[in-house]
């Protein structure tokens, strides 16, 4: 069996730079790799970062409303718009 | 370069002091207890007001078990981090520890090397590894055990599964094997440090890469016992790493550390099948529902208000009050105490109007005592059911308003059972501004059970346009209060990011161990404010100083507010206690002494005017006799002008 990384790489062909945007932006239930941090506080990025929110990472977006919520691993974070407007990512794959 | 730090191996054996370090939501705690059991003690860190569990296992002779602050990652962000990092910094320690979340692998594992690197004996339980495998993970701990070099044990702690592998595990914990090669700027810098570093139980390799991350922890700890010289040359050779690296120096050991970890976790997962969306995943997202997540956030604050407010401050605080102490207990000791004791003043100081039993204890135990523990109950019950977060998300954006973000609700909704209580409980905001800001909010805008009931006693007697009116003004007063506060005091709002766990029926055990600990706590550190609290005020009273202070304030009373003289001494024995404001003031409405309008003028006063005595010592205790002082001066005369303009804006609207 392969691990869920194995994936990534896979649809890493399709996704271009030009597709970067802030998880704010994203669709519910839309997955997405991380690409880079915008302007965040330095507590706040460290902490994101310790959740396992970095570049390459895979996440999932599960709400957009009343805060963002992601799904890393198999955890849930809430982040404020300010938060998610700062955090980039492509899309791995479009929801259904 | 100074020599003066050569260095031997930190490594201290002695002292047998295992520390249980982890992530938040682990289930660490409930292992410590298994651990122990119940021979356990609370205190605080030396320094500190972060409180500290240490317990004994029978299981090791010898050793000690000390429950740290959960840590998401170091540098440490918080106050309580900070005292976990102390821990591992300078605390002689057998061995660590750590508790990680099966089903977050590369979380736990993140914590997990930069453990490693500190080179203390190690072993990690891998817990809840049932909710893994109910997500379709399958791990393989062996293969981590093998890259990290530590015995990994898999734990379910909540049913003891695991315990004794980890327990055999402990006994010969080893120094892990890890060892990260950085990139050269880094690995110069390390060994160029190694011999600058004083001893620590931790590495110099870890608190090297600590310093060079920007620790605040370990950068206070070094400036204690570096020359400025040695610390000046140790950011010297940080800033000259720095600029080698062309990144931030954490970026590159992070990016070293996650390569790592990948590499790990695609070798110990074994199966991974993507569940399909369990009855749980669903009522989670309910309960964040913009919509659907209102509706259950207003259930879930009926149902504490009825449990606390009607419930304990009613039923429960009924039978005790009015049935057990002031019909049974109360006459029967003042009547021994009449007997027993010849002299006046002792008598009048135990059994007195102001007295410490009549007044102190009667308090204590009999108003305030169900209060707490039906609060303490039905906290423990969100606590455990992961809902707490959830509150933070709904209300993040009611609590932006006022410079905060949605962790403030915690001691705010806390505040609405005991402010006293909630004032401690803002300790575990992460800022100091956080800190002060609710404490302020608390003091001036948020009633305490015991004053809400009498309060919504009296306005259900008047009108409904009263309760919106009463509502209203102290809703207006905490938005425009918290807006200014925000505003004028230095210092940025922290965003809220904030993890949610999942849903979990709480086990009513570990509930009511929680209650228990509460209580004990209220009982050692709140009961005795309100002593000294009572104490104080039979001082003033004996001295002729209450009357006369009364006496003094009927004019602001009268004149400013338009109420009865009368009202005068409800509002100061309101200081002592809360509901004592409110319950002569009702008093004085049952008699006819008050207009509707006077009603609505009091105690709007009232409730914006005092935090109790016992509050006003918390205050103190967790912020500073100055601080309380200017909070004091700024809450007494706000509500009096607050008072005084509602009563000419009714007046002149002609509202009664």
């Amino acid at each position: 069996m392969k691990p869920t990384l194995q994936k990534t790489h896979e649809n890493l062909v399709q996704p271009q730079p030009s597709d970067e945007r802030p998880l704010a932006d994203f669709s519910t239930d839309a997955r997405v790799k991380v690409r880079r941090f915008g302007n965040l506080p330095p507590a706040t990025l460290h902490h994101l970062q310790a959740y396992g929110v970095l570049p390459g990472r895979e996440i999932r977006v599960l709400a957009q409303r009343p805060l963002v919520i992601i799904q890393v691993e198999e955890s849930e974070l809430a982040l404020e718009e300010s938060v998610a407007r700062e955090v980039f990512a492509e899309a791995v794959q479009l929801p259904v | 370069m100074s020599a003066s730090h050569t260095l031997s191996p930190a490594m201290p054996t002695t002292g047998g002091r295992i520390a249980l370090v982890g992530n938040p939501n682990v289930g660490k705690s409930i292992l410590f207890h298994r651990l122990t059991g119940q021979y356990v003690t609370v205190s605080n860190y030396p320094g500190t007001t972060v409180e500290i569990t240490r317990g004994v296992t029978r299981a090791i002779p010898g050793a000690m078990i000390i429950d740290t602050p959960g840590i998401v990652t170091f540098p440490a962000r918080s106050e309580d981090e900070a005292v976990t990092a102390r821990v591992l910094l300078q605390d002689p320690l057998q061995a660590v520890l750590q508790v990680g979340d099966a089903k977050n692998l590369r979380r736990t594992l993140h914590l997990t090397v930069q453990l490693a690197e500190m080179g203390l004996p190690i072993v990690l339980a891998l817990n809840m590894i049932d909710e893994a495998e109910a997500r379709g993970l399958k791990l393989d701990p062996s293969s981590i055990a093998d890259a990290l070099g530590m015995p990994v044990i898999s734990t379910i702690a909540t049913r003891g599964q695991g315990m004794h592998a980890l327990v055999e595990a402990l006994k010969q914990a080893p120094v892990s094997s890890l060892r990260l090669e950085y990139p050269q700027p880094i690995e110069d810098f390390l060994s160029e440090s190694e011999g600058l570093f004083p001893p620590a139980s931790m590495s110099p390799r870890a608190l090297g890469l600590l310093w060079l991350a920007g620790d605040r922890v370990v950068a206070s700890w070094l400036a204690e016992r570096l020359t400025p010289a040695t610390l000046a040359h140790l950011q010297t050779m940080r800033t000259e790493c720095e600029s080698r690296l062309g990144v931030s120096p954490l970026d590159a050991i992070q990016r070293i550390r996650e390569d790592f970890i990948q590499q790990v976790v695609e070798r110990a997962i074994q199966r991974q099948s993507t569940g399909r969306p369990t009855l749980q995943s669903r009522l989670s997202r309910l309960t964040t529902h913009p919509l659907g997540g209102l509706a259950i956030l207003a259930l879930v604050l009926y149902a504490l208000y009825w449990f606390v407010g009607v419930f304990g401050a009613g039923t429960l605080v009924g039978l005790l009050e009015n049935h057990l102490f002031d019909q049974i207990i109360n006459p029967w000791i003042t009547d021994h105490i009449q007997r027993l004791i010849p002299w006046k003043f002792a008598v009048e100081m135990l059994v007195g109007e102001y007295g410490l039993w009549t007044m102190g204890a009667t308090y204590a135990f009999a108003l305030l005592l169900p209060v707490v523990t039906t609060f303490f109950i039905a906290f423990g019950v969100l606590e455990d059911s992961g809902y707490l977060p959830r509150m933070a998300v709904l209300t993040n954006r009611f609590f932006s308003w006022m410079g905060l973000n949605g962790q403030a609700v915690l001691p705010m909704v806390l505040g609405l059972g005991c402010v006293t209580m909630a004032t401690m409980t803002t300790r575990t905001l992460p800022s100091r501004r956080e800190r002060l800001l609710v404490t302020i909010l608390l003091a001036l805008a948020v009633p305490c059970s015991a004053q809400l009931g009498v309060v919504l006693g009296m306005l259900a007697g008047i009108s409904f346009s009263a309760a919106l009116i009463w509502g209203g003004v102290v809703l207006g007063v905490l938005l425009l209060v918290g807006w200014l506060a925000a505003r004028l005091m230095p210092g940025e709002r922290a965003p809220l990011v904030v993890e949610l766990p999942p849903l979990r029926l709480p086990v009513l055990s570990n509930v009511l161990v929680k209650t228990a600990a509460r209580l004990e706590w209220y009982i050692k550190e709140a009961v005795p404010l309100f002593l000294v609290g009572t104490l104080l005020l039979f001082t003033l009273d004996q001295v002729h100083i209450l009357p006369w202070l009364i006496h003094a304030t009927e004019p602001v009373v009268t004149d400013w507010l338009g109420l009865p003289p009368e009202a005068a001494s409800a509002f100061l024995l309101g200081i002592m206690r809360r509901d004592f404001a409110a319950t002569g003031l009702f008093h004085m409405q049952n008699h006819g002494l008050l207009s509707p309008l006077q009603v609505v003028v009091s105690i709007v006063t009232i409730t914006l005017f005092v935090p109790c005595i016992a509050s006003i010592f918390m205050i103190a205790k967790e912020r500073g006799w100055r601080t309380t002082l200017g909070i004091l001066l700024f809450v007494f005369p706000f509500a009096l002008l607050v008072g005084g303009v509602l009563y000419r804006l009714l007046l002149l609207f002609g509202w009664s």
